[in-house]
């Protein structure tokens, strides 16, 4: 276990998925392998969030992560795990950064949700399509522009009356906690390691307990 | 005291007649959508032409200056001759590709170019050396800047600052591999990484000696740059930071060195506060855009700190207080930065990074206008 860690945390994928492997020939279970990933890359977005590992580092430790949560998936459904949840990601109309937003997607699908990147430039109406379409547990908006927070607000508005339930959280470099609760946000994340954090506190009792068992 | 005076004053940290005004440069000038409207509100009748067609932005015209109390004088590349600003429409937007082959697109929904296509983004080492590179000593670069730059020098009336940044050499690798590749990179191959900054860098210090022979001698100041922080932290670690980057600084500062006795002014956004002692360590004169909303950056800690060893040149905040204030905030923000930044010189005043499309006139004008109103020495006690 402890060479799949550092596997991770090198970013080297194809020695996860070989530790991977040789784990699941020792009989481990899928799912506590899985479990453990997700600790490896919390520790890293930990480390992200107090400054002390930086975009590199997080990126690559999450594409090792996800490579492994591929590798792993056939066996996850094979035992009826389910997803942790569904999240749903796009930079919104007018802005076309995607740097913050796809590093928010790698640490979504990392940690064990389905997610669903709908890239850069979304318009509300392509939002709620997707949302009926897709129908996410959580829904991420990203901008980098000032100019492009107002499109944040309306897209908000548009999930938020058609789909009054959905949990919306956001971030981006000018988004601040203040401006979140002045548009209606449900949360705020100042980096990818506390939107997750912040998803898992939103879905409450949903997201208590990893992967629960399905009955059979 | 007139401009010239007042920003070398205060770039030598000695208190002027009042706090230096820019607009105009690179990343210090406002977005053709906002310089209409603040014509308008001046009561000019015209429009302003794009000046950059990557961030929409204009140069703005000596009158407006004037009238804005503007301290600088910009002198910008010439467009080479190798390439020509074509977009091409396409399904999704206008598209271009600048003279490095990367390529940008404006959609109808976005205000200005954004990187979509980097011609690099799986190559490996070797496919560096076959990579048709832009001439970095082609004449449109030079052409018409000897003779503005001698003209300004000879009025002897304006800071004259040489807009030499070529894109950043730092940038322009990521632009030519992609941001999130290099960024892997940087952890996984770092050799590529290496190759990649070097060739820029390269190109980049051939460029700096093509246009500063024709007019290094005229400037006072000129600029570098290159983003290496977010809104939180850099984006790489210290230890990163000075092998990749660090010392590809200093070859370029030792070649503008040569050239001119221009002071150096470096661009970097975001939180870059850890970087500063470094900056300064390498002989860099001027810190821009000091963004003091990011974390870290705080005027008066920054000031205190390293105000006596670099000179700020900024810091009026376009996250939150241009684009959603009132021209009221504008005005605090401004006396915040003249507090905190000025006593002692070491201050020039901007907006942080461009005056984007989405500041109302009043806001724009009423950062000049307070440093007008606030900005003279000594300094006000009830400022």
């Amino acid at each position: 276990m402890d060479n799949l860690r550092s596997s991770i945390k090198a970013g080297d994928s194809q020695k996860v998925e070989d530790n991977l492997k040789r784990l699941l020939e020792r009989g481990e279970d899928a799912k506590d392998l899985l479990d453990n990933m997700i600790e490896s890359l919390r520790e890293v977005g930990d480390a992200f969030s107090k400054g002390e590992a930086f975009i590199p580092e997080m990126l690559i430790a999450a594409k090792a992560v996800q490579h492994g949560a591929d590798f792993l998936n056939p066996e996850l459904i094979k035992k009826k795990v389910p997803k942790i949840g569904k999240f749903m990601i796009a930079t919104v109309e007018g802005d076309m950064h995607d740097v913050g937003k796809n590093l928010v997607a790698m640490m979504f699908r990392g940690n064990g949700f389905e997610t669903i990147d709908l890239g850069v430039d979304v318009s509300p109406n392509m939002l709620i399509e997707a949302f009926d379409e897709y129908t996410p547990d959580i829904v991420g908006l990203s901008a980098l522009l000032t100019t492009t927070m107002g499109a944040m607000k309306a897209s908000i508005e548009a999930l938020k009356t058609k789909f009054p339930h959905s949990k919306i959280i956001i971030g981006g470099a000018p988004i601040t906690q203040e401006f979140a609760d002045e548009i209606g946000a449900d949360g705020y994340a100042p980096d990818a390691n506390e939107a997750v954090n912040s998803a898992r506190k939103l879905m409450g009792n949903k997201s208590n307990s990893l992967y629960p068992e399905v009955e059979s | 005291m007139n401009s010239k005076e007042r920003v070398l004053t205060a770039l030598n940290h000695q208190e002027p007649d009042r706090v230096p005004l820019d607009l105009g440069g690179w990343v210090t000038t406002i977005s053709v959508i906002t310089y209409n409207k603040l014509l308008r509100l001046l009561g000019v009748e015209r429009e302003g032409e794009v000046f950059d067609w990557l961030r929409q932005t204009v140069a703005p015209e000596e009158d407006i200056l004037e009238k804005l109390g503007v301290d600088t004088r910009w002198i910008h590349p010439g467009k080479p001759k190798s390439w020509t600003f074509a977009p091409k429409e396409t399904e999704k937007g206008l598209y271009v590709e600048d003279e490095w082959g990367c390529g940008f697109i404006k959609t109808p929904t976005t205000l200005y170019y954004n990187l979509c296509y980097s011609p690099l983004a799986k190559a490996s080492i070797e496919d560096l050396e076959n990579y048709p590179w832009p001439d970095p000593c082609d004449p449109g670069y030079i052409e018409g800047i000897r003779e503005k730059a001698k003209m300004l020098a000879d009025e002897n009336e304006y800071a004259i600052v040489g807009n030499f940044v070529w894109e950043t050499w730092y940038e322009r690798a990521w632009k030519l591999r992609g941001m999130e590749q290099f960024y892997m990179d940087m952890a996984l191959n770092r050799d590529f990484v290496h190759a990649i900054l070097e060739k820029v860098l390269e190109l980049h210090l051939n460029f700096l000696d093509h246009v500063l022979s024709e007019c290094g001698e005229f400037l006072d100041v000129i600029i570098q740059g290159g983003d290496l922080a977010g809104q939180e932290t850099t984006l790489m670690s210290l230890d990163d930071y000075r092998e990749f980057v660090k010392p590809r600084q200093k070859k370029a500062i030792e070649l503008i060195r040569k050239k001119t006795k221009a002071k150096i002014f470096y661009h970097c956004c975001g939180a870059v506060s850890s970087l500063i002692p470094d900056f300064i360590d390498l002989g860099i004169d001027i810190l821009n855009p000091v963004q003091v909303r990011a974390k870290g950056m705080d005027a008066g800690m920054l000031k205190a700190k390293y105000g006596n060893k670099i000179v700020f040149w900024g810091g009026v905040d376009t996250q939150q207080v241009l684009p959603t204030g009132y021209p009221k905030d504008v005005e605090n923000e401004v006396r915040h930065l003249i507090r905190e930044m000025a006593p002692g010189g070491g201050l020039v005043v901007c907006s942080v990074h461009n005056i984007q499309a989405d500041v109302p006139p009043e806001n724009a004008l009423a950062l000049f206008n307070s440093v007008l109103r606030w900005g003279n020495y000594p300094l006000r006690p009830d400022l």
